[in-house]
This record gives structure tokens, sequence and C-alpha cells, in this order.
């Protein structure tokens, strides 16, 4: 707690902290000081001069916002003097501001129409020509127009401070002055659409949404962004039920109110117009339209038929992680307990489920870093090189920890540090970077354990978990390791040292871990790594998991895999169910008759030929989903979903905070939230199964009954563990569970003309969804392959040209054109994994043996270009 | 890493700059200096390859080159001439001395003639306010111009290359010098 | 006495002859005061709102820029505005829709008041009357139609800041050819 302060401000005592700006403090006592350049986001830059006042004892006036406060400070801001002050500076700023604001999209929302209305002289001594500027798209997104700039460089200063992509700049000076691109180029940034949130005036503003709104007809409300993991607070803003615009209020929410270009730009799948709008049942090739009961009463006849006919364990269910808690935990209630069957499953499957497994075998609870443990760590350890696309905001916050507490950051992951225009990069930042080689990752986290195990720091491990560390690390050696990663010994000691030595170390880790061969394992090497290292089980120390989908840890925590009930209680081994993957084989061989997918596409994470075999041996395909897929090409009854922005409920995000979502419009068409539809069956189903009462109940329970009910029966929904007891399942982890660890033999060797291929995610999509959204695919319409610069210059490749990949030199290749990209290492190639379905069959699938994850991130294509056509 | 235009020695020029400043960023001043001394004006390539020699972004180094009139964007006659076009000068008729040469060398202010002569440039103040209005043609002064001086340069200028109206460079003006 | 005098006005009902006064002056004096609508139209004082309506430049194109204020300053909410970017001249805001239902309009001119530029006015428009009720929901076609009826007279349109733009382009220290990234 720093020392506290008083001061006067028109005559008003106010106490504030010490080191406070006098804006602030103002703030607190209830005094507005008109501003633009400030904002509690960025360092003071005083460049606007609006802030002046008057400081007793001081020879001139002051900027409040670049001058702390100091003890007996008596501040005037309303005498005269002030008045006349920023009379003037409103003036100077009004003389060049056109009067375009019935035209202008912030007219309503303006600092510049407020503050001029307050503090202005209302005439102007300005008879010269005003300045104009050329009006300009600024990308393919942002709208700029100059004239209305005030020169308070707050788009700038957001850019480089907290994004750190860099991109904009403040180009020439005094009356020319103007915010741009590089030699007024169209922008290539992140395109978070800070800049736009930032912007005092009218100066920046969205292309998406240009003119589509008056901002007194906004409809307003917050609810949680359903991109990534992150848990962003959006706050959706719309004209009528239509959705126009996405902010979000600065300081609110988990992610402070930065977004990234999902959040941002990423709304317009809301109101798609390919949307499902309406129930329909497919006989004998025909698709028939019908009402929303007629459409149960046939799910539900159909689900009791197989019941009756094969024994409820025909029957299997998988949900999407893009459901709230409460649709997953309605669901696996209506798979389990009204069905019957323990096939139930959900895409957390996909990778999430081994840090699940991973962190509760090891401490019991996923619940270990938040955000604000991020910002206070001096040494973070992230294997996660894709961590700005995959989750943005967390990224953001690693950077904050990095430049502005300067913490150390560890990155290990196979992308190069090349700058990548202006798109921040993990890498770049790293204080210390290990460049892996593709899937070595577990290899590099056992160089770093045998470092940290062999070390002489302290710790609070005991001598004989110590020695059981260094026992089961005994037959690794460093020239293995060496061999396979590429990295080091010595590099491994330093590095071991610096986590080990930590005062708060976080690690974490992301899809290179949870979605890639050996990833249970890699989970639970990383557990050993920071409990050898003793980065857990203490406040600020920890591991946390990156997740691709926003509620990944709801879907686990609500039942939504088939070795979890509710709570993450484990299902006994002899009634646990198939997962994913195993459904669809026993699909295959005709033991599951009927899948139940809910937003879950399995032709996406599987070998389309098999899933196609597989879903078209079925009896009954229900697919309940937003847009048309190959799912819905193939299912009987086709139930349209309502999307976030229309339904109520909670989201788990990868900190484990349960945030609400809201209501933002009605339904697009006709359809229905999922929690609505899934408690329309359960009580069709039930009245088939002979409760007529059931058929009486007309109304869905509210969502917040289901909530209450969850809230209630499952005091262990979120094991939020205390310390003591994080720190007695550590211990006791050890000493059951630690085993010998063994490097793989064989240093992969270089071929010529063989090169990795990952398939990642970019940072303008998430999944299938965003692909639906026009403001994200005017960023990133098709799928490019991204290439190294160097290794196109040798093969003679230009950017944009077509090339074919094959895999293993047989089969047929897929043609797709390339993009460069000197974020990626020499030799490998990286993929959009939200286009193109042939991709994914280059690639093999394994399946991890423990946890069912079906791996096909990674493999290796020989590449071949294509004759260039003719143009 | 490799650089699109700057020669080696230029990038060895700037390498060693950087010992003397505290950090990367402080040696863009000089970097776009030479630079420009090797290309004659900053490109956009150039300003790439500075920007990849000391580590920022692009538009960061764009940001100090649009800021600075010493640095040129597009590239320059044989000779620049930089008319001040600050206060003292101003208000001595600095603005009819724009037109003058506007109107005598046909282009407009930052272009250059057809012969690629003279490019003509506003400048902020060359602390010369004393004999104002001035001019600078590459490293010379101009001062106390009228139009027939000016006349009597740009024709001097075409004949020999130089003009005997010339005053300076210097560092500190000399006393007596000037009649 | 003044009972006497009060007896002889009820006896001979004075009150009521005054009160009769009037409408047998007008009786007498033949001037006929009704008014033959529609076979003859009153003069309307100048302030008279009727129906609102749009107008146009002297160049023909509309004032409206699509602000949305007459629709925020509407207390019937009869006004309903969309409005999107010109496709003629990019950024510059027009309404694309332009909706006035007139069964709702109070004609208060509230709209008029609230129009930045002067796009909106009060016609002397009055006769809607009509069997079909889906008439009275006008568009912006037929609000300047009657505007164009009404308001024959056009104010010219602003200049465009063309030449601004080029003065201050001179001005500029530096600038690159104007050739954007993609382009060839």
């Amino acid at each position: 707690m720093n020392k506290m302060i008083k001061l006067k401000i028109n005559d008003l005592e106010v106490e504030v902290e010490d080191g406070t700006l006098l804006i602030e403090a103002a703030k607190k006592a209830g005094v507005e000081i008109p501003h633009f350049c400030y904002h509690p986001k960025l360092k003071p830059d005083a460049n606007c001069r609006m802030c002046i006042v008057e400081i007793e004892k001081a020879r001139k006036l002051q900027t409040s916002c670049s001058t702390p406060v100091t003890e007996g400070m008596v501040v005037k801001t309303n005498s005269p003097e002030v008045k006349e002050a920023q009379f003037g500076v409103m003036e100077f700023l009004l003389g060049n501001h056109p009067l375009d604001c019935p035209e202008c999209d912030q007219g309503g929302e303006c600092q510049l129409q407020d503050f001029a209305h307050e503090n202005s002289p209302m005439t102007s001594r300005f008879v010269e020509e005003k300045r104009v500027f050329e009006k300009e798209y600024f990308g393919p997104l942002i709208e700029k127009e100059m004239n209305r700039c005030v020169s308070c460089l707050r788009c700038v200063r957001y850019c480089d401070e907290v994004v750190g992509s860099n991109a904009l700049g403040s180009m020439q000076r005094g009356n020319m002055h103007e915010i741009g691109a590089f030699a007024h180029q169209e922008l290539e940034c992140e395109y978070c659409g800070g800049c736009i949130q930032i912007c005092p005036v009218g100066a920046l503003t969205s292309r998406l949404s240009m003119y589509d709104y008056r901002t007194w007809q906004l409809k307003k409300t917050e609810t949680i962004c359903n991109y990534c993991g992150d848990g962003c607070l959006l706050t959706l803003e719309g004209v009528k039920d239509d959705i126009t615009r996405v902010s979000s209020e600065m300081g609110a929410g988990r992610n402070g109110g930065d977004l990234c270009a999902r959040g941002f730009f990423g709304y317009g799948m809301i109101n798609h117009a390919e949307r499902l709008s309406r129930p329909t049942v497919r006989t004998k090739g025909r698709d028939l339209q019908v009402t929303w009961d007629w459409a149960a009463d046939k799910t539900a006849s159909g689900l009791n038929e197989i019941k009756a006919k094969y024994g409820p364990q025909a029957i299997g269910g998988v949900i999407s992680a893009h459901c709230t808690n409460e649709e997953i935990y309605l669901f696996q209630k209506l798979m389990r307990q009204t069905i019957g069957t323990s096939h139930i499953d959900s895409s957390a499957r996909l990778g999430h489920i081994n840090a699940v497994s991973g962190l509760v075998k090891a401490f019991g609870t996923t619940r270990m870093v938040r955000y604000e443990d991020i910002l206070q760590a001096d040494v973070l350890l992230v294997f996660a090189g894709e961590l700005t696309e995959s989750n943005p905001i967390t990224a953001i916050k690693v950077k904050e920890a990095v430049r502005q507490n300067k913490a150390k950051l560890i990155a290990v992951d196979s992308y190069s540090a090349g700058r990548e225009t202006y798109i921040s990069h993990l890498p770049n930042l790293a204080t210390h970077h290990l460049e892996i080689r593709p899937g070595t990752e577990g290899t590099a986290i056992l160089g770093l354990l045998k470092a940290v195990a062999e070390g002489s720091h302290q710790t609070s491990l005991s001598q004989t978990a110590r020695d059981k560390f260094k026992e089961s690390l005994s037959s690794v050696s460093y020239d293995n390791i060496e061999a396979v990663t590429g990295i080091s010994e010595k590099t491994f000691r330093e590095m071991g040292t610096l986590y080990a030595g930590a005062q708060r170390g976080v690690l974490i880790f992301g899809r290179a871990i949870t979605r890639c061969e050996e990833g249970y394992q890699n989970v639970l090497k990383l557990a050993d790594l920071a409990i050898a290292a003793g980065q857990a089980g203490q406040p600020g120390k920890g591991l946390l998991s990156l997740t691709k989908e926003n509620n990944e840890y709801g879907a686990v925590e609500m039942g939504g895999a088939s070795e979890y009930l509710p709570g993450l209680q484990p299902v006994g081994a002899e009634q646990k169910g198939h997962t994913l993957v195993e459904m669809i084989d026993a699909a295959a061989r005709g033991e599951i008759k009927a899948l139940y997918l809910v937003g879950e596409n399995p032709f996406r994470s599987l070998p389309q030929k098999k899933v196609e075999e597989a879903l078209s041996n079925l009896e009954l395909l229900i697919c309940q989903d937003l847009f048309p897929s190959e799912v819905s090409a193939l299912a009987h009854i086709i139930l349209p979903a309502a999307s976030y922005a229309e339904k109520s409920g909670h989201f788990t995000n990868l900190e484990g905070e349960v945030q609400k979502v809201r209501k933002a419009i009605e339904p697009v068409g006709n359809s229905k939230p999922d929690w609505e539809i899934f408690s329309l069956l359960e009580r069709k189903l039930e009245a088939e199964l002979g409760d007529p009462s059931q058929s009486q109940k007309l109304e869905a329970p509210s969502v917040d009954v289901v909530w209450r009910e969850i809230v209630t029966t499952l005091p262990a929904a979120w094991p939020n563990l205390s310390e003591e007891k994080i720190v007695a399942k550590m211990t006791a982890y050890i000493e059951n569970g630690l085993r010998s660890y063994v490097v793989p033999e064989r240093a992969r060797e270089k071929e010529e003309g063989v090169f990795d291929l990952s398939m990642s995610q970019v940072l303008f999509h998430a999944g299938r969804m965003s692909t639906y959204a026009p403001g994200l695919t005017t960023l990133l319409e098709k799928a490019v392959v991204l290439i190294h610069p160097d290794d196109a210059e040798d093969l003679e490749i230009q950017e944009g040209e077509e090339i074919e990949l094959k895999a293993g030199g047989n089969g047929s290749g897929v043609t797709v054109p390339v993009k460069f990209s000197k974020k990626l290492s020499v030799g490998s190639l990286l993929f959009p994994e939200h286009f193109g379905l042939e991709m994914q069959a280059l690639l093999p699938l394994t399946v991890d043996p423990i946890t069912g994850v079906p791996y096909g991130d990674r493999g290796r294509v020989t590449l071949a270009k294509v004759s260039a056509p003719v143009s | 890493m490799r650089l699109k235009v700057l020669s080696d020695k230029a990038k060895e020029a700037i390498e060693v700059q950087f010992p003397s400043y505290p950090d990367k960023r402080s040696v863009l001043l000089p970097a776009l200096r030479i630079a420009q001394e090797e290309i004659g004006y900053l490109s956009e390539s150039a300003m790439i390859d500075v920007a990849d020699l000391l580590g920022l972004t692009p538009v960061q180094v764009y940001e100090v080159a649009t800021f600075y009139s010493q640095y040129n964007l597009k590239p320059v006659g044989k000779y620049l001439i930089q008319v001040c076009k600050t206060l003292s000068c101003a208000l001595v008729g600095a603005g009819s001395i724009v037109t003058y040469l506007q109107e005598k060398l046909g282009i407009r202010t930052g272009e250059t003639t057809s012969d690629g002569l003279f490019t003509l440039k506003l400048v902020e103040c060359l602390a010369a306010c004393g004999s104002a209005p001035m001019m600078q043609i590459n490293d010379r002064y101009y001062e106390q111009l009228t139009p027939e001086k000016m006349d009597r340069i740009l024709e001097d200028l075409k004949r020999d290359g130089k003009s005997p109206l010339a005053t300076g460079p210097f560092m500190l003006p000399v006393m007596g010098e000037r009649s | 006495m003044k009972n006497g005098m009060n007896l002889i006005k009820t006896v001979f009902f004075s009150e009521i002859l005054k009160g009769l006064y009037l409408t047998f002056k007008h009786l007498l004096a033949q001037r006929v005061i009704t008014e033959q609508y529609p076979r003859e139209k009153r003069v309307l004082p100048d302030g008279y709102r009727g129906v609102i309506v749009h107008l146009r430049y002297d160049d023909n194109t509309e004032k409206c820029v699509g602000c949305a204020l007459c629709e925020a300053a509407c207390p019937s909410h009869c006004i309903t505005v969309e409005s999107a970017e010109r496709e003629d001249i990019p950024q510059k805001r027009y309404a694309k829709r332009y909706i006035l239902d007139v069964t709702k309009c109070v004609f208060c001119g509230f709209c008029v008041q609230a129009c930045p530029v002067d796009a909106l006015a009060s016609s002397k428009e009055y006769e809607m009357a009509t069997t079909d009720k889906r008439d009275l929901i006008m568009d912006k076609e037929a609000m300047l139609k009657l505007g164009d009826q009404y308001f024959p007279v056009r104010a010219k349109r602003p200049k465009h800041s063309q030449d601004r733009y080029d003065f201050f382009k001179t001005m500029k220290q530096t600038e690159f050819p104007t050739v954007k990234k993609g382009a060839a």
C-alpha cells in the first residue's frame, strides 16, 4: 500500500495514493477535466494541452494528465485563467475540424463534441480556410478521416504500448500532421480495432458498420465472446435485431477493454443469411421444413425406437464447447439420465482433455493461474509460439508483463523470431527464445526438467522428491536431447535455472502441447517441471492451459466428456463410454445407431472418408448447428440452434472464470437456443416413456433454473483448491507416480524437399464459424499456405503462386496459393485449419492411448510448384 | 538478413554507430542520413532496410523521415532549393519568393524541373533570420533575396554550377564578412 | 325599481335577443362565410405546417445526408431512417431508406428544426385523405416529389472542397506516388 496524499481540488479535499496523476485524482473527487490524449491505459503524453489546470505556487498552468499529485497541492480546474487557456486550445482544435457531426459515426459519443459544448467560446476567430485531407480507406476495415483528427496520438500509442504491433505512425508535422501506415499503404496489422475504440473523435471508424447506426439508436448488451478461451467481455450493440457493432468497455471484464480482430470484427456471423433457420426433417431424400413440436416429436420417437431396438448404448452424443455451461449440463443429463447412454463427448476431446486430465492428476485442479498472475510473474515460460493468433488477450497480458513489468519470457516453440509485417509475434518479444524442431516439445521439456532437477536452486521440494526426479531422469542424456531438439545443454541449464529461480513463475502451454502427439504425457512432464522447479502450489505460480474454443473448461467440468461426470467426478472404468473417435469407430462397425451432434463436426477433426462412412451407417443422425455443414448434409433431422448473441448462460474461460452470457437479440429465424431444445426433447422423451404430465409442460424452464440446479447440486463443480490441498495432491502425485523418462532415439534428419506441415490457427479466424463473418473473411478470405521466404527463394516460388502439396510422394495432392511469412522456421509450412478439408487427408492421424485425443495437425509433405496459369 | 537496396558499406557505416547510442533506435537519424547519402533520397525499400537494421517497424522509420525536411522522400534535382517559410522570412515576403520561384521554374513546391536541375522545397527556420528572406541551395545559403538576385543565382548555377552570391556553409557567423 | 327592470327584461326575453344579435346580424347581412371547399381553397398562412417534404439542391441532388437527427427529434416516432454509404461518392452518407408515417405524424415540425442541412421542410400539403392507409406511409421519393412541387426555388449546392484540397496538397512537404499496395 502506497502512501496516501491529501490535496485540494476546487476546494474539495481528496485523498489519493502517492503517484496518482492529477487528472485521476480529480476524477476521484468528482471533477472532470477535459482531455483528449490522456487515457488510463496509456502512458501520459501531454500533447493535447486540454487538461491544463492551475496549481497554486506553480508559475504556469500545468497539464494534469502528466503531473503526479503532491502533498498539500491546491488545484483549480475552473478558474478564469484555466478556462481561457482551454478555450484557446479548443479554438485551435476546432479551427480545422469539419462541421460534419451529422454524418460522422462518432456523433453522439464524441469527446470533442462533449468538451466543445462545455469548453469552447462558441465562435471562432479563424477566418482562414480549413485544412483538407483526402479521405482514405485505411485498409479493408478501417476508415480514416484525417480532417476530424485532433492529433492526440492515442491510436498510435495504443498500437505501440498495448498491442505492440507498431503499425500506426504519426506523419508530417504541424498543420499537416496525420496518422498513417507506412508510405500511405493500406494498413496490414492485427486489426484488433483498438485504434477505433480509443479514438476520441471520428477520425478512425469501422468500415464494417459505417453509417449503419447513430449512437443513440444502439441497444447495448454485455456478453462474452465465443471465439477463443480468453473470455473477453463484449458489448454487442445493435439496431433492432441486427448487431451492427461490437465494443468493450475500457477496464471492464477480464480483458480490460482490449479486443482482437475476431472479437471486434467477427460479429457478422450472427445475422448471416446462411444461418439454419428452420427445423428440418429428412425423409426419403426429401427435406421437410417442420414446426419445432413436430421436429422434437420426431427426434424423441426416433431416439426411443433405437433405444427399444438396440438398447441405450446404441446412442451417442457430441456437443461443441461453444455451448454454454447450462447447455452442456443439460445435454449430458439428457444423454446420461433420460436416454441412459454413457457415450457422451464434447469438442474438448480435441485437445483440452489432455490438459484437464494431466493437471487434475498432478494438482487436483486446473485453476492455478489468472491474468493477474501473468502480469505479476517475473518469469514466464511459454510453450505456445502462436499465442497471439490463438489467444490474443492472453498475449496482451504476456506483452504487458514483459514490456511494462520487465518479466523474463522464455518462449519454447518451433517458430523463428523473424518479424512479420505488423502482427506481433511471441518469439520476437521473448527475452529467451528456444527454437526447437517441430514435434520435439516433449524432449525440450525433458531438457528443462533435467536442468531443474540437477540444478542447485532452493525449492520447497523435499530431498527425496528431488532424488526421485534425478533418478527418473538418469537415462536421459543431453547429447540425445540436443540431437533431437537442436538446443544446447548450456541453454537448457540457463533456462532451467532462470525458471526455477523465479519469484513467481508462470508456465503457459497451448496447442503445441495439448493438440499434438504425446499430448497427455507432455502435460504431465510440464507438471513435473513446474513441481521440480517449485513453481506450483503457491500463489502466483502454476500452469495455464490455453484453449481454442470458448468454453472448453466448462465442457469438461459440466460432464461433457465420457470420463467425467459434472464437477470433474471420474466415471468408473467399466461405465466409461466411448470418446469421439471411438464413437465414430463404433458407428462404422454398426454398434452405434444414432448420433446426436450439437455444433460439432467430426469431418473437421477426423479423416473424412471414415467419418462419412460412419455417419451414413447410422439409422438416426441429428444435427444441431448454426450453419449448414457436411454433417447437416447427411443428417436425418436438422435442428437450427441460436448463436451466443441470442441466448443466456455462462461460459468458463481459460482461467476458470465463470462469466455471464446475456441475450442481445431474439433468435434468428426460427432457431432456438440449445438449452431450450434440450429441455424440449427431454419433456418429449419423458412423455413418450409414459409420464404424460411432462407433455403438459409447454414452457421451458428458464435458463436461470438450470444454473441454480448446477450451482446447488454440484458444489465441487469448480475445483478451486486451496494451496495446501494442491501441495498435498502434488506430493502424493510425486510419491506414486514418477515414471522414468526416455528421449526418443532418432534425431530427425532434414530431408531435401520434405517440409513439416502443420495446421494452425490464424489471427483472423477461429474454427469454422468465423469464416461466416464478413469482416473476418475480408481479412483472410481463402486458404493460403505460409512458407518462409528463404525456402520460397530456393524453390523459385513467388508470393501468390500455387503449389501442390503431397504426402509421402503418393496419392493426390492439394493445390493452394502460398504466402510468405518470416515467422516460420525454415523448412516448415503452416496452413490455417479453418479452410480446406482436403489438407487433413495429407496429415497422419494418431490417437492418444490414454485420453483418446485425435492428433492430426502435423505431418510431412513434399512440395511442387504448379505450372503458372496463363494470365 | 538480406537488405534490399543498401550496400554493405552503408550497412557497416550504420552498425558502427551502434555503440555510441543507448539503444539501436537512437541510431535512426544518422542511419537515415547514411541511406540518403547513398541513394540520394529515401526510397521505401531504403527505409525498410533501415527498419530491419535497427529492429523497428517500417512505419517507425517513416514517421521520422516525414518529420524532418532534411530527408527527401523523392529523388531531388541537382540543386535542391530550400526556401525558409518560418516567421521572420514569412514576414518579409518568403511567400512572394516562393511564388516567384514557382513561376520561374514552372514547378510547384515539392517538385523537380523536367531537366532534373532544380527541386523546390519549403523548410522550417534555417537560422538566418537576420538576413531574411533566405534560402539554401544544396549546402550554401543565399540571403536577403529579391527577384533579381534570384534570377542571377539561378543563372549562375545553371552556367557555372556555383554562385558568388552564396554564403556559408558556416557554423557561426564571421564578423565583418558580409557587406 | 331593480326588480321592475328585471321583470321587464324577463318578459321581453331581452337576454335571448342579445344572444341572438350576432346570428341575426349575419343572417341579415347576406354575406357567405362558408368556404366552398374543394371548389375554392383557403390561402394558408406562411407558418403553416403541412406534410413534411424532402428538398433538393439546384443541381438536382438531394440534400438529405441521412444523419437521423429527425428520427431522434420526432416525438411520435414516425420517421425511420436507414443510412448507407453513397456508391458514387465513397464515404459520403445518404439515406438509403427514409420512411415517414403520416398516420402518426403530429405535424410539430421538430424534424424540420432538427435537420442540420435544411433538407426537410413543412409543405402546405394537407389533402392527404385516402381510402388506402398504406398511401400515408411515404418514402423518400414521394417526399422529394412533393418537395419539388412546393419548393421550386432551390438552394445552391455548397462548393465541393476540391480547390482547398489541391491547395493543401502542395503544402505537404513530401508525398509518395499514389500507387496503392497491390496495384501493379
